[in-house]
Formats: C-alpha cells, sequence, structure tokens
C-alpha cells in the first residue's frame, strides 16, 4: 500500500519523512513536556531563548522520560532520575552530577522532580515540584561522555510548532501559500479536539467536511453540496472548492433541505500531513476568514485535530468580536461529532477523496483539474 | 583487546529485563506473621503461591488453597494442581523454593546477619509494590545516586566532599558499597545528628540476583542506621512486591518506631521513575535495538549486576540451574554490610 514514499503512519507507528505539526506554540513552555507524533514520543521544551527544543522522551541512561524532568536555568534539559543534563540543540549530554569534584552541586539540586499535579498537594502548589528552573550546568568539564539524546529538528510557522520526523537534515518548511487578497489578522482563536480515528480517515473527512468535521459550518459550511465540488491536485496537494449549505439540518422525508444561505469555501491540503489552510470570500453577512488545520497523529488510532481563525481585518470591529464568540462556541463541539463524521467518510462519494487516496497510493488514475458533476 | 572477548564476560550491550524467569532459589515471599487465619494468595513469575496455617499452625505454600479453606476464585484452579513449594521460616519471612524440588537445600538461603532469626515486630514491616519488572528496581537499589534526586529530603543530595562507589560480585550476588564523605545532613535526619551540619555516608547493597533479594545497610553517621530486607518478589512483567523489613539503629526510639513509615513515600519517588522506565525497557517499539544505554562511573554496580544477570539467564537457558563453587549465597555478609562499626 504505501510504497515508495508513503504517505500516514505506516502500521507500525513510524511515520514519513516530514514536517509534522506537534502542537501550538503556546502549549510549549519552560517545563518540557510530553508530546506524540505517530510512534515518536518527544520531550519538548523552551530553552533559555525561547527556542523550541524537541528530543527523544527516554533519557539515553536509564531511559527515564525526560519530560519528567527540568529546565536548568541556561537552558539545559535536566532528567528527573539522576540528574543528566541535555543540550537540546545538539542532544549533546553536558553534564553528569558527582563528576567533577571541584564543583559543587547547588543547594537547589535537592529536590523530587515529579510530574505535574501528580497528587492534590502538588495541584495546590505544596507538593514536592519545584516550579524553579535547575541551577546552571556551565561550561563543559571533559568528563561528559560523547553521544547523547536523540534530538528533533523544530520550527515554529504561525503558532503552530513542527518537528521533523526523517533521519537525514530536512528540508526548510514550505508551509501553504496564504491568499493575499485580504489582510489577516493573527488568528483570533483557536480549538483543538482529539479524536479517535487514524490519521489518514481524518485527513479524508477533512478533505470531503471540513465545517462538520471542525464545527464551523457557519462560518465554512457543514450541509449538503449545492453543486460539485472542484478539484485541482498537484504533487502533494489537494485543492478543493465546494459550494455548501451553511447548516447540516436533517431533511425531512424528500423534502430540500430548510438551510437556505450558501457558503462557499477553498481548502488546500497537504496529502502526506494533512495540513489544511480554507478561505472563505467575504459574504453580505461575514468577512473574509481563513482557517488554518492541522493533524497531529498519535499512536495508531488517535489524532489530534487543532485548528485556529483569523478574520479580514477590514470587518468592522463590532463584527469581529461577534464572530469571535460565535467561534467560541465551536470549541464545544466534541469529539463524538467529529468521529462520527470521519466514520462516514468511509462510504463518502467524493472527488477529491478519490485525488486524495491516489496521492496516497501515488497512482493517479485519471487526469486532474477535473469537477465532480454529479 | 582484539582477542575474541567472551561476550558474557561483558556488561551486556542491551538490557532485557522481564525477559527471562530466573529459578532454583529461595523466594522471601510473605511476612510469616502475616498469614492468618485465611489462605495469603501470592505469585512469582506469575506461578500461584498460596499460604495458609495447617491444622498445628505451621505455615505451608501451595499452588491452590487447601480445600475448605475458601478464597478459592470461582471458576478457577480446577486445573491447577494442588502442590506443595518448598518452604522455609526465616527472619520472619516464608522463603519459598521456585524451581526443582528436589535442588531445594537450606545452605542456598542467604545469610541475613543484621536481623534476627525469629523476624522482627509486625511495625518493622512494610510491603511496597512497584509497577516495574523486578530487575530495574534491583538496579535501581544498586545505583543510589538515584536517591540524590528522589530522596534527596531523606537521605541527602549530591553535595559531597568525595563519593566512592565499589562493586564485587560473585556468580549470584553483587555487592555495592557507596562511601561519601562530607555530606550536608537531609532535611529529615536532622533530629538524629546532634546539631552536626556534615554526615559521612557508608551505603551497602547486597543483591541476590536470582531471587532479587536486597540486604541493605545505610549507615549515616552522625545519624541514623538503616539496616533493611528489601526482597524484590517478582510477579509479573509490570509487577513485583516488596515485603520489607527494616531494623533501624541509632535513633530515639520515636524515630525507630516511625521509620518504616518511611516506606510508602520513598517507594512511590522509586515507583514514578521505575513504573515509566518499564515501558521504555520492555515495550520494544520506544527504543531502537541497536541503542546501548548510556552509564557513568556511578553505574558500576548496576552494569555489573546486567552481566550477572544475563550469565545467569545463558546459563540456566541451557538448562544449568545449579550454584558455582563460588556463588557465595550463604556467606556471612556482616563484614561487607558494616554492621560492627561505623561510616
Amino acid at each position: 500500500m504505501n510504497a515508495g514514499i508513503g504517505f500516514g503512519p505506516v502500521p507500525n507507528g513510524q511515520l514519513a519523512d516530514g514536517w509534522w505539526p506537534i502542537g501550538f506554540g503556546d502549549e510549549i513552555g519552560q517545563h518540557p513536556g510530553a508530546f506524540r507524533v505517530g510512534g515518536h514520543r518527544l520531550a519538548v521544551y523552551r530553552d533559555g531563548n525561547g527556542v523550541v527544543r524537541a528530543v527523544e522522551d527516554a533519557c539515553p541512561h536509564r531511559r527515564l522520560p525526560l519530560s519528567m524532568g527540568r529546565i536548568t536555568e541556561d537552558g539545559y534539559l535536566q532528567c528527573g532520575y539522576h540528574g543528566w543534563c541535555f543540550d537540546g540543540e545538539t542532544g549533546q549530554c553536558t553534564r553528569i552530577p558527582n563528576l567533577a569534584p571541584d564543583e559543587r552541586v547547588p543547594r537547589g539540586l535537592k529536590v523530587a522532580v515529579f510530574s505535574t499535579a501528580e497528587t492534590v498537594a502538588d495541584a495546590l502548589g505544596w507538593g514536592l515540584r519545584t516550579p524553579a528552573l535547575a541551577p546552571p550546568v556551565g561550561p563543559p568539564t571533559g568528563e561528559e561522555p560523547d553521544a547523547g539524546t536523540t534530538m528533533f529538528h523544530t520550527q515554529t510557522a504561525g503558532r503552530l510548532v513542527f518537528v521533523w520526523t526523517g533521519t537525514e537534515s530536512p528540508p526548510p518548511l514550505n508551509d501553504l501559500f496564504t491568499t493575499a487578497a485580504f489582510a489577516f489578522d493573527q488568528p483570533e482563536l483557536s480549538g483543538q479536539v482529539t479524536v479517535r480515528a487514524p490519521h489518514a480517515e481524518t485527513c479524508e473527512a477533512l478533505v470531503w467536511n471540513p465545517g462538520k468535521l471542525l464545527g464551523l459550518g457557519w462560518l465554512i459550511g457543514a450541509g449538503d453540496e449545492v453543486v460539485g465540488p472542484s478539484v485541482h491536485t498537484d504533487d502533494h496537494t489537494v485543492r478543493v472548492s465546494r459550494q455548501r449549505y451553511a447548516l447540516d439540518v436533517p431533511r425531512a422525508s424528500t423534502f430540500d433541505t430548510p438551510a437556505k444561505r450558501v457558503t462557499t469555501h477553498i481548502a488546500a491540503t497537504d496529502a502526506l500531513t494533512g495540513r489544511t489552510r480554507i478561505t472563505v470570500n467575504d459574504s453580505a453577512h461575514l468577512p473574509a476568514a481563513e482557517i488554518s488545520v492541522a493533524l497531529t497523529p498519535i499512536g495508531r488510532y488517535r489524532t489530534v485535530i487543532r485548528w485556529s481563525v483569523a478574520f479580514d481585518r477590514a470587518a468592522s470591529s463590532l463584527k469581529r468580536s461577534a464572530l469571535k464568540a460565535a467561534a467560541r462556541t465551536s470549541r464545544l463541539h466534541g469529539a463524538a461529532r467529529a468521529e462520527a463524521l470521519i466514520d462516514a467518510t468511509e462510504d463518502a462519494v467524493d472527488a477529491a477523496i478519490d485525488r486524495l487516496r491516489e496521492l496516497h497510493h501515488h497512482t493517479p488514475l485519471m487526469p486532474t483539474n477535473q469537477g465532480d458533476a454529479s | 583487546m582484539n582477542q575474541a572477548v567472551d561476550p558474557t564476560t561483558l556488561a551486556p550491550r542491551t538490557f532485557r529485563p522481564g525477559s527471562f524467569a530466573l529459578r532454583d532459589a529461595w523466594f522471601p515471599l510473605v511476612h510469616t506473621n502475616q498469614v492468618r487465619r485465611s489462605p495469603v494468595r501470592r505469585s512469582i513469575h506469575g506461578d500461584p503461591v498460596v499460604f495458609y496455617r495447617d491444622s498445628d499452625g505451621t505455615v505451608r505454600a501451595a499452588t491452590t488453597p487447601p480445600p475448605g479453606a475458601g478464597g478459592e476464585p470461582r471458576g478457577a484452579g480446577s486445573d491447577t494442581e494442588h502442590r506443595h513449594y518448598p518452604l522455609l521460616e526465616r527472619y520472619g519471612y516464608a522463603w519459598v523454593w521456585y524451581g526443582d524440588p528436589a535442588n531445594a537445600s537450606p545452605e542456598l538461603m542467604p545469610c541475613i546477619p543484621h536481623t534476627p532469626v525469629e523476624g522482627m515486630p509486625r511495625r518493622f514491616e512494610a510491603t511496597i509494590v512497584y509497577d516495574s519488572t523486578f530487575e530495574l528496581v534491583c538496579e535501581n537499589l544498586l545505583d543510589l545516586t538515584h536517591a540524590d534526586f528522589l530522596h534527596s529530603k531523606l537521605t541527602g543530595d549530591a553535595l559531597s566532599e568525595d563519593d566512592v562507589i565499589e562493586v564485587e560480585s560473585t556468580s549470584e550476588t553483587v555487592t555495592m558499597v557507596r562511601i561519601a564523605r562530607g555530606r550536608p545532613i537531609p532535611q529529615m535526619q536532622k533530629g538524629f545528628a546532634r546539631g552536626a551540619t556534615t554526615q559521612n555516608v557508608r551505603a551497602v547493597t547486597i543483591t541476590y540476583v536470582r531471587s532479587g533479594l536486597c540486604v541493605l545497610h545505610g549507615d549515616f553517621n552522625p545519624g541514623m542506621s538503616m539496616p533493611m530486607i528489601h526482597p524484590t518478589n517478582p510477579e509479573s512483567r509490570i509487577r513485583c512486591r516488596v515485603p520489607a523489613t527494616f531494623n533501624p539503629r541509632h535513633m530515639p526510639a520515636l524515630g525507630r518506631a516511625v521509620f518504616p513509615l518511611s516506606a510508602h513515600p520513598v517507594g512511590r519517588q522509586d515507583n514514578w521513575a521505575v513504573r515509566k522506565q518499564n515501558l521504555n525497557y520492555l515495550n520494544g517499539a520506544q527504543w531502537r535495538e541497536d541503542k546501548a544505554d548510556l552509564s557513568s562511573r556511578f553505574d558500576k554496580a548496576g552494569l555489573r549486576y546486567r552481566k550477572v544477570y544475563q550469565q545467569l539467564v545463558a546459563r540456566q537457558q541451557q538448562g544449568d540451574y545449579s550454584y558455582l563453587p563460588d556463588s557465595g549465597i550463604a556467606r556471612d555478609t556482616s563484614e561487607e554490610l558494616g554492621l560492627n562499626r561505623r561510616a
């Protein structure tokens, strides 16, 4: 199936080489966090300069997850078990406590490092965990082992943080183009939901009906399609333009849908990672908007959907705050409805999904740039 | 260095805990004073062991509860034959021979000089359960530098004038001695230190590799001396049960009475680490096969343990369950433990 380049998670949970989104930037702070992408487990943190670093989430010494450690004052990651320190840029081990007899470890080191809020006491701030940074490590002493931990390249694009999962050095991150027709704000609102569905199927659902998947139907349309989609594919991107009824209201018997408002959106999806940008032109009631979606596969059967939305800066501030309130309700959109849509994708009859599957299998069957006028 | 080296004389490049059940050893599975009217159910490498007292009050160990004793799970046990384990009572434990009963011999019983043969009173005992395979817990006890991070309030931090680790081993045991001088008195021991600001530490761990039994003596001078029995009984690859016994010395009576209560807070700090370690050692997908663990000079004892463990596994895989002449399994360890002197 996934011969050649391979798309999506292959059965052993390993991902194809690529820049994969792992989270919004504000999920990553000065305490190392445990992140997953495909079969990889990563400890991700910001070093002293605020640069995001990602290392394998197992200390090369005794394999304790490094996300259970903490950051030193000079920005190294310190394991919580024996205090080995690592440089997140090179992965090099920078310090082993007790090694240098002339170098005193400050008293601040004496602390049991506990994972976040493991006990009620920790949650209330009375636990053994220290919020303080570990003492500085200082320059190398020459006693460090040659080897170190495995680090991953990271890059930040907009609000999203990406890691490179390949072994060789990565190409520059080529995030999807932005349409320059409108001047968009910084994303005003974002949401995230974890679905129990594999990445490839979630990707198909996103191409098929993003409004319903994200709960943003009022903005990009979630109901029946008014006309067939127009699909254009190139090497690794599927671009779809759809016109849908905004709301997905059930139809009674053979009557037409009571929904009246029709919205048009254009979605560009990277076939490998599912990274998607959706643009909606301004209409009588709503300003132009741009929605950015990132899919993070976690293990074999879970995917995190992260979305953020930005509105045209030309719209009045009153209108924009009303839209923000509406978008906030979309955050209440639960995983169950998204999973139901992903389940239904299996039987979907849709030109864009066909193109996406062709790109996955790398065997184009039909010429592209073709609408589905069914 | 270019000569062919027997691979079993080196520490294994990849350590595979939980991959083999070592047998033919005495396992102190339960405190005898906990076997009372109803049977006590334990497990060893997944095999059932049921302790009960027969009509004259002797502790017996069998694969199934005695008929009529109750406690038999419904719908189970019919396929397990009622078979007795060889059993010895010593140091307050019921020791069970796991392996071929024909090889069971009291001469293969470890000697624990710091504990009375009849055991300690109930208040000096504590049973801790770790969510990890027993090899990782043994290795954790042979590598006491972890205590500087996990248990620093009780045992002190990494601030000593010097810190030396010595290792000796036989084909069955690994002895680790850590001598640190001039360490600041840890917070929890300030009451025993009579105003001193630093103390000397001599911590000894003797690990009996087959059974996971660890005999410890942590000597803090000025301060407490803590002889301890820490049997790391393997129940499964994700569980081991430690019926520990303390014999605190050089402490006021109140401290002596209270100290065994520290077993669970301390055990919880260790479990915080070994529980996560276990996943990364046992779940092959988490770790690349070609990648060896890094080690420092403080891991000498842990690496020796891996080597002895690997040699035992290699011998038992070929059906050799015997004890070699150098095993020293029943030797008197009071000198190694340093029971008659202070650090």
